[in-house]
């Protein structure tokens, strides 16, 4: 394909970078505009007249060595970066004809349409929370600079399989599926996006399967190996499907005569010759010059056609007044195959470890309406083992579905895999209370799909739960959600090694976020807390790079699961909030408790930008500036950016380095410490928390009214934090409080008092 | 992360070098900076190394080269280090210097001032008193120095090394850094009646190896093709070719055509045989020009047509017959003419990268002095 013609076809109007649409679009080319960033260059800004989406053509300078290269990536690239909704990332799409197109790490798209880069193993959400340009195009030279050398797909990670994932799922049965097997399959449940269950079928069961409907017939095939690289996109007809594996040296078609021939003639599963079709293909793959490391698994569902009709196409069988026969002639002749549609299906592997134990119940102090958000690992957890305590949730709310590999760590058993998650755990509670007072809603929490009643369905309750362990939900609860709901989140830490709550207190105060920023302060000042956000070991990656299982073990989770449900089910939630953490010891040798208390924040608007900032900080900020007496004091200022909410959280200030100046009308903030200090606090906090601005102090008599240095201290920081996409910031202390004085991406200039 | 970091100075050289156990090694030292005229674009280079001294918690440079003493090579220098021969240079607030690399004829050059006094005063102390200097050149040049100085060459013969020789003080094994010298050489110094200061600078070769890759960074100080001619022979001669190997070319004069050919020509200068040799066949295809000089000049204009580097022609040989023209980096032009930058290229498993400008982390950026607040 000539993407560079595509791009030219589809995006006819030029425009000039002022006069772009797109936040983003505006903001990746201010970054390359400014000269200051040399990593690409602008070439050109086009618009889509109908969609409204732009792209900025870029020539992306590969950070190329002088290694010996892997793959033909030149040191410079044109790429075309696609900006189209607000709420989507920006994709990249390589120009040049002859780019490299059987490397790895492509996203999928359809025949007729350039394929983007793959830039992210993690979920476009998480993403977006902290998506900046230069991020972004730095991400996209990155990527180019481990293609050339071969590097991108890393040695330990499993191999990309060879189609995209298509979102509808078929569950392998436990046993070794062994081509020549005979299966069927159905649907789980009524939905039409449930998933498909694999059933082996014997003398015993075949005459009760032949009652059944919504059957399909299942074949079973294994090609041979190929290598790893490039995941094709998904053939949707059989004829196709055929022409695909042919190219990696697989001819399908005679196998699957064979296959659905066998099935004729076994005649207790002859009835499936009029059900639909399941066609399971299995391919091993090997990574480049080595052996066979791990197989693909791919599901066709020919819906349009019974196996026995397209056994008929194939050649091997006939059907003459409703029986079915083979046909005389010697050399089966292959019918036209392009009719028969053909809907993709993942399938999941069968899960056979263990199950583990569930804590028992506790006496009930009192029961009150409560939701809980997430039916995952630690939301069904806590919901099950609050619920054979009597703690019952009202609402449990999930859009997820029960998968084999869950089981690790889930609270509920196989026999409900392939069920709406909280549709599930719904209905293990109800059992367990004895009644159908909890509801079960099956929805997507942050993007509702309109058709349940979520999230009015918060106005029920008293509480909420939130064991999403994701952070934009937790944000969402916090600063969006319409709810007076007091809310708790909890989440393992990424090594699973252990568990936090943030607890609101009453009336919200203090609210999760706020929480939230003063469980990272905590996790700077603890010594005793180093390590907690330390990454975990990934286990499998199930159906993709964004989709990692962490290995974890169960162990961990239900003794971490138990401390969380005392805290949240079985003790009253305190007035002032809380933050509770519980570190456990290697082998689970004990388990340390620590509680925090909640800290108020202020709340000051600047500029387009709500800022707040924790209490406790300015009462310090009051003593320091006692402390100077007539001189002037400060420091830097630590916290973090929501960049989507245009929110700064102000969490902590740090004493003047000791080669600061301090004089009667002025402060000069030294360097002694400050490097190590940020990176401290990077790395203690995962980055949640970095460098935001500088505070200080004007002298007793004086207000906080900002000074000619002072606006050159402030278009310092803005310089420094240019490329972060975040604002400027200064605290200044003075008789008349505390000011916040802020420069963002507009250059422009605010104040706030507080 | 090993690091060469060009500062940009107009045509002057200032190199850092940090190594992976965070030592600091100086190539050169420039103070070019006008502090009266804002629109000066060229580094404060005092201040940039500071800073960067403060982060590495040091005060202290495990070594200070100057390849030669030329102005554009030294200024600033007496001001900015502590000197041990000299009590009223040395303060809490200069830096020092771990070992210092001069060539041989810093110690009898004459008629020097200021800075290039300064230091060669440093390098006379330091050898006379045995200690912090390695001597570019064979001992027995200063024979008759060290003589009236009441010295032997068997007695000083450890802080000398010759061209063709690996430098002491590093190794690749342990250091992850070894050098080769390549000037000043035996043809040049020899009957040497008059001093050419260009032709008797340091010229070596630093070798990295980081991942287990090599990396190769020549240094060419200010010596023209003549004196380039002699070592590639020379080098050629004793089988070393991989000495000349590069994967970052420091230029020499500031990417003046002397460095290539005797004659300007044109569009392009063309090489001489041996320049041919080193520049395209023993740099890497994806490798590094850094041009340590003011920005190219248009073809017609005034600075074109201006004798001093750079030169235009010599730019353009590097650009059409060499490597990549994006990978000439002109100190004075990178990120832009409007804004330049020093110049950062990383050393690790891939070879030499250049570092993007903005790269830098907020803990970087902002942990030098802020400005006065009030």
């Amino acid at each position: 394909m000539d993407v560079q013609a595509w791009f030219a076809e589809q995006f006819t109007e030029t425009v000039s970078p002022d006069k772009l649409n797109k936040p983003r679009a505006r903001q990746l080319a201010a970054l390359i505009a400014t000269g200051g960033y040399d990593g690409a260059e602008l070439l050109e800004c086009r618009r889509d007249l109908e969609s409204g989406n732009e792209i900025l053509l870029l020539r992306v300078l590969v950070p190329l060595g002088q290694r010996a290269l892997v793959n033909d990536i030149e040191p410079e690239e044109p790429v075309a970066v696609l900006i189209g909704r607000d709420n989507l990332l920006p994709h990249a799409y390589p120009l040049r004809p002859g780019f490299p197109d059987h490397v790895p790490h492509f996203n999928v798209a359809p025949p007729d349409r350039p394929r983007s880069l793959c830039l992210y193993e993690v979920a476009a959400e998480e993403v977006r929370r902290t998506y900046t340009a230069i991020g972004f195009v730095e991400r996209i030279r990155w990527w180019l600079a481990e293609t050339a050398y071969g590097r991108l797909h890393g040695e330990a990670q499993p191999l990309d399989p060879l189609f995209q994932q298509t979102g509808l799922a078929l569950i392998m049965p436990f046993s070794d599926i062994k081509p020549g097997m005979l299966y069927a399959a159905g649907r789980v449940s009524e939905r039409t996006d449930s998933p498909v269950r694999l059933i082996v079928i014997d003398h015993q069961n075949a005459a009760q399967l032949q009652e059944r409907q919504g059957l399909y017939a299942v074949v079973y095939l294994r090609t041979p190996p190929v290598e790893h690289g490039r995941i094709r996109d998904l053939p949707f007809d059989m004829a196709h499907l055929v022409r695909t594996y042919q190219e990696i040296g697989a001819d399908i078609s005679e196998v699957l005569g064979e296959a659905l021939l066998a099935t004729y003639i076994a005649a207790h599963v002859k009835f499936l010759l009029d059900q639909p079709l399941i066609l399971i293909i299995e391919t091993p793959l090997t990574r480049a010059g080595g052996g066979v490391e791990a197989k693909t698994v791919r599901a066709f569902i020919a819906h349009n056609v019974s196996a026995g009709n397209l056994a008929i196409k194939l050649g091997v069988l006939i059907k003459e007044q409703g029986i079915w026969g083979r046909p005389l002639l010697m050399q089966p002749e292959i019918q036209d195959l392009t009719s028969i549609d053909l809907i993709p299906a993942d399938t999941h592997e069968p899960f056979d470890r263990a199950r583990a134990q569930l804590a028992s119940g506790y006496p009930i102090i009192e029961a009150v309406p409560t939701a809980l958000l997430g039916a995952g690992a630690l939301g069904s957890q806590i919901a099950l083992i609050a619920g054979r305590g009597g703690y019952g949730c009202r609402i449990i709310i999930d859009n997820d579905y029960l998968f084999p590999h869950n089981l690790a760590r889930h609270g509920l058993g196989p026999e409900y895999i392939g069920w709406s998650k909280a549709v599930a755990v719904c209905r293990e509670l109800n059992g367990l209370l004895g009644d159908d007072t909890v509801e079960a809603i099956h929805d997507d929490i942050l993007s509702p799909s309109g058709e349940s009643r979520w999230p009015a369905a918060l106005g029920d309750v008293q509480r909420v739960i939130d064991a999403s362990a994701s952070v934009p939900v937790a944000r969402w609860l916090a600063c969006d959600a319409e709810r007076e709901a007091q809310a708790a989140s909890c989440f393992l830490s990424p090594s699973g090694r252990d568990a936090v709550v943030l607890l609101e207190g009453e009336a919200r105060s203090p609210r999760l976020d706020h929480l939230e920023m003063s469980y990272y302060r905590h996790l700077v000042g603890n010594a005793g807390l180093a390590g907690h956000l330390s990454a975990g070991e990934i286990a499998l990656y199930v159906g993709g790079c964004r989709n990692p299982s962490v290995r974890i073990p169960q162990t961990q989770v239900a003794a971490l699961t138990g401390s969380v449900v005392e805290a949240l089910c079985r003790r009253p939630w305190p007035s002032t909030g809380g933050i509770y953490l519980w570190r456990s010891s290697e082998g689970l040798t004990g388990i340390a408790y620590h509680a925090f208390e909640g800290e108020p924040f202020e709340q000051v608007q600047v500029g387009e930008w709500t800022v707040w900032v924790r209490r406790g900080l300015l009462h310090e900020v009051a003593e320091a500036r006692e402390r100077a007496g007539r001189l002037e004091t400060g420091g830097i200022l630590v916290g973090t950016c929501d960049r989507d909410r245009k929110i700064i959280y102000v969490v902590s200030h740090y004493d003047p380095p000791p080669d600061s100046t301090h004089e009667l009308t002025g402060f000069v903030r030294g360097t002694v410490g400050v490097y190590q200090t940020i990176v401290d606090v990077q790395a203690r906090t995962a980055d949640n928390l970095t460098y935001i601005g500088e505070w200080h102090t004007h002298p007793p008599g004086c207000g906080t009214r900002p000074s000619r240095d002072d606006e050159k201290l402030l278009w310092w920081i803005h310089e420094a934090l240019r490329w972060s996409d975040a604002p400027a910031l200064i605290l200044i202390a003075g008789d008349d409080g505390y000011r916040l004085v802020l420069r963002d991406s507009a250059e422009q200039h605010f104040e706030g008092l507080i | 992360m090993v690091s060469l970091t060009f500062f940009n100075l107009g045509n002057a050289d200032t190199c850092r070098i940090n190594l992976r156990d965070e030592q600091r090694l100086l190539i050169d030292y420039a103070d070019r900076l006008c502090r009266i005229d804002a629109s000066d674009k060229r580094s404060d280079l005092p201040k940039l190394l500071k800073d960067d001294l403060a982060l590495a918690k040091t005060d202290t440079y495990k070594v200070v080269a100057f390849t030669h003493l030329d102005d554009d090579h030294t200024q600033g220098a007496g001001e900015f280090f502590s000197f041990d021969h000299d009590k009223v240079r040395q303060g809490k607030d200069r830096k020092k210097i771990g070992t210092l690399w001069v060539p041989a004829c810093v110690l009898y050059e004459t008629n020097l001032k200021d800075d290039a006094q300064i230091i060669q005063k440093e390098a006379r102390h330091r050898l006379i008193q045995g200690y912090g200097i390695v001597v570019f050149s064979r001992p027995e040049r200063v024979r008759e120095w060290l003589a009236r100085h009441s010295l032997t060459v068997e007695a000083r013969k450890d802080f000398f090394v010759d061209a063709g020789k690996p430098v002491p003080g590093f190794t690749l094994g342990a250091d992850g850094v070894e050098f080769f010298a390549h000037s000043p050489h035996a043809t040049r110094t020899n009957d040497n009646k008059i001093i050419d200061r260009n032709g008797d600078s340091l010229v070596f070769q630093a070798r990295f190896q980081e991942g287990g890759v090599n990396t190769d960074v020549l240094f060419a100080a200010d010596v023209d093709h003549e004196v380039l001619a002699e070592i590639v022979d020379i080098t050629r001669y004793h089988g070393n070719d991989e000495r000349l190997h590069w994967n970052v070319y420091k230029l020499s004069h500031h990417c003046s055509y002397t460095a290539i050919g005797s004659v300007k020509g044109e569009d392009k200068t063309m090489p001489t045989e041996q320049i041919k040799w080193l520049c395209e066949t023993q740099g890497e295809k994806y490798g590094y020009i850094v041009s340590p000089s003011w920005p190219l000049p248009i073809k017609g204009s005034a600075e074109d047509r201006d004798v001093q580097p750079p030169h235009r022609e010599a730019a353009n040989y590097y650009k059409q017959d060499v490597i990549r023209p994006e990978r000439l980096l002109v100190t004075m032009a990178e990120p832009s003419e409007a804004n330049p930058k020093p110049v950062v290229i990383e050393i690790g498993r891939d070879g030499a990268t250049k570092k993007t400008i903005a790269a830098a982390t907020v803990a970087s950026v902002v942990s030098p002095t802020a400005p006065r607040a009030g």
